[in-house]
């Protein structure tokens, strides 16, 4: 198994999306930490405090009380969880035109649809979790442990 | 679409299923809510809460852990009339064996007995059957 440096923060309303991510990850051999929030505002009070060093977040757009891209926002809005520009996708089958381009005027790293099996999620973790290893960005504080991963 | 369902109820184990039951039914654009449950445990707690929205539709899987679908519907029989409300009850499973589909039929809650996978035309069948006044606008896309 190939074991990340950093968690992976999951942020869903359907519990079912930890297993499936869990399943993903481990068809490609990734050992890595899921912290798993079903409400936004639960995710971003941990962001706001937490020492952690988190490798990727992970998160639907649709979510209540707060939804993905308003958790977005707010995490942008607060200096110490902004600084750390950690790496933040969304994984969503509702988003809309618009909630796209508003997503990448609030510095998201990328938009998935959720695919409908483990397979091809586990190609597609594969690919976003090497890209995040090799890409040159301010979170890159595990880079030289992760690296390893890649040849 | 006349008007919409408050909730539809999937039990069933498997993530693959729950997602992929998810989009069918989130892409219809037919019900306020969907809920979910990995067991027919969770499936009762849900509908024992007080104040709890009462799903028009359950579909419900066979194969689950704690307690399978055929439990389930033993303890379903003994909820008060008002958390069982107009509330339809589909088998939806992979279950390939034709006793599972016979003993469905002997049930006197269960309304129906699908194979997986869910589809868009599967669900608008339902709705036609079930739920004529809520499929104006499905029936007119077709």
């Amino acid at each position: 198994m190939k074991k990340l440096t950093g968690k992976i923060i999951l942020v869903d309303n359907e519990k079912y999306e930890k297993e499936l991510l869990e399943k993903s990850l481990q068809q490609k051999d990734w050992d890595v930490e899921i912290e798993y929030f079903t409400h936004s505002l639960d995710a971003l009070e941990y962001l706001k405090k937490t020492k952690d060093a988190i490798f990727l977040i992970i998160s639907e757009f649709d979510l209540v009380k707060m939804n993905g891209l308003e958790m977005k926002k707010a995490i942008d809005e607060h200096l110490e969880a902004s600084k750390r520009a950690v790496p933040f996708i969304f994984l969503s089958n509702t988003e809309t035109k618009q909630d796209l381009k508003d997503a990448y005027l609030y510095r998201v790293g990328g938009s998935f649809k959720k695919p409908s099996n483990v397979d091809k999620q586990a190609e597609i973790f594969d690919i976003i979790i090497r890209y995040w290893i090799v890409n040159n960005h301010p979170n890159k504080l595990f880079s030289k442990e992760n690296s390893d991963f890649i040849e | 679409m006349k008007k919409k369902l408050n909730c539809i109820l999937l039990i069933d184990d498997s993530p693959e299923a729950n997602r992929f039951n998810q989009i069918i039914i989130k892409g219809m654009n037919i019900t306020n809510s969907i809920q979910f449950a990995q067991t027919g445990v969770e499936a009762m707690e849900y509908l024992k809460k007080e104040n709890q929205i009462i799903p028009e539709i359950i579909f419900l899987d066979i194969s689950m852990p704690k307690m399978n679908g055929w439990e389930f519907l033993d303890q379903y029989k003994f909820l008060e009339e008002k958390q069982k409300a107009k509330t339809v009850i589909l088998m939806l499973t992979t279950s390939v064996n034709p006793d599972d589909e016979e003993k469905a039929k002997l049930i006197q809650e269960i309304s129906g007995y699908q194979n997986h996978p869910l589809s868009k035309e599967k669900m608008t069948e339902i709705l036609e059957q079930y739920f004529p006044d809520y499929v104006e606008n499905i029936i007119c896309k077709k």
